[in-house]
């Protein structure tokens, strides 16, 4: 499977970095979509808004102030899904070293969403 | 006209010879089964039948001249893989740098200094902020 992966480390601590990433005002700051809605939780759904694209999210994985994992697909067309792990854990100097992989799936959508 | 799907690319690309294949016609234009079979240590039917996995996925295409069928790369699945990953990969890269710049000015707004008014927090490149209201302060 096509994956992409990007790693940095940041200069805030861990708690920061994972409270930018779950509380979805401000996420909605950094992402990049002009809209977006996400409920950090296991089974939780998202909605992102780019420009004209629409993209439904499921969350599949909260590890609190280390992992979320989420699927997210586009919600018209045949563009594939893909799954997106964020990975968080400290760095020296109370740093935060921030993982991101994603990687496209063979579906267009999750089964559990295609009904 | 639709496009290939992109994860039988990868999956054809996965295997050594195959992309020993590629590379081959990569250089050299177009060539037979034969043709290939005497460059790697496979037999002519092993190419032939990486030839058509490759033509599966959409990467290789043949012209049947007479008895002979000449294979030759379809460039457009590779313009497909490619710009997937530039795509996703340029899109990590920039909200990456908006996530450090927010993390940023994050910490000047509680005191480590003053934020100069009305300065934007990152010069260049802006990530487009979500339509809602700011956030409350905490």
């Amino acid at each position: 499977m096509p994956s992409v992966e990007r790693e940095r480390e940041l200069d805030s601590p861990v708690e920061e970095v994972w409270d930018a990433i779950v509380d979805d005002e401000r996420l909605g700051e950094w992402f990049g979509a002009d809209e977006l809605a996400l409920d950090v939780e296991p089974g939780g759904i998202g909605r992102f808004v780019f420009g004209d694209e629409l993209r439904f999210a499921r969350v599949d994985e909260v590890e609190e102030h280390t992992r979320l994992g989420l699927t997210w697909w586009p919600a018209a067309g045949d563009g594939a899904a893909s799954r997106v792990t964020i990975e968080l854990s400290p760095a020296p100097g109370r740093g935060t070293r921030i993982r991101v992989v994603e990687t496209r799936l063979s579906v267009a959508r999750p089964l559990a969403m295609a009904a | 006209m639709t496009r290939q799907p992109l994860d039988p690319v990868f999956s054809a690309l996965a295997d050594g010879t195959r992309r020993d294949v590629i590379e081959a016609l990569a250089a050299g234009g177009s060539a037979t089964a034969t043709e290939l079979a005497k460059r790697f240590p496979v037999t002519r039917q092993a190419i032939a039948k990486h030839l058509h996995a490759l033509a599966d996925a959409g990467l290789v295409d043949v012209e049947r001249a007479g008895r002979e069928a000449r294979w030759h790369l379809t460039p457009a699945p590779f313009d497909d893989a490619m710009r997937w990953l530039a795509q996703v990969g340029g899109q990590w890269d920039a909200r990456l740098a908006a996530l450090e710049r927010h993390l940023e000015q994050r910490r000047s707004v509680r005191g480590i200094g003053p934020r100069p008014a009305g300065s934007p927090a990152s010069p260049g490149l802006r990530v487009a902020a979500a339509r809602r209201d700011p956030p409350a302060q905490s």
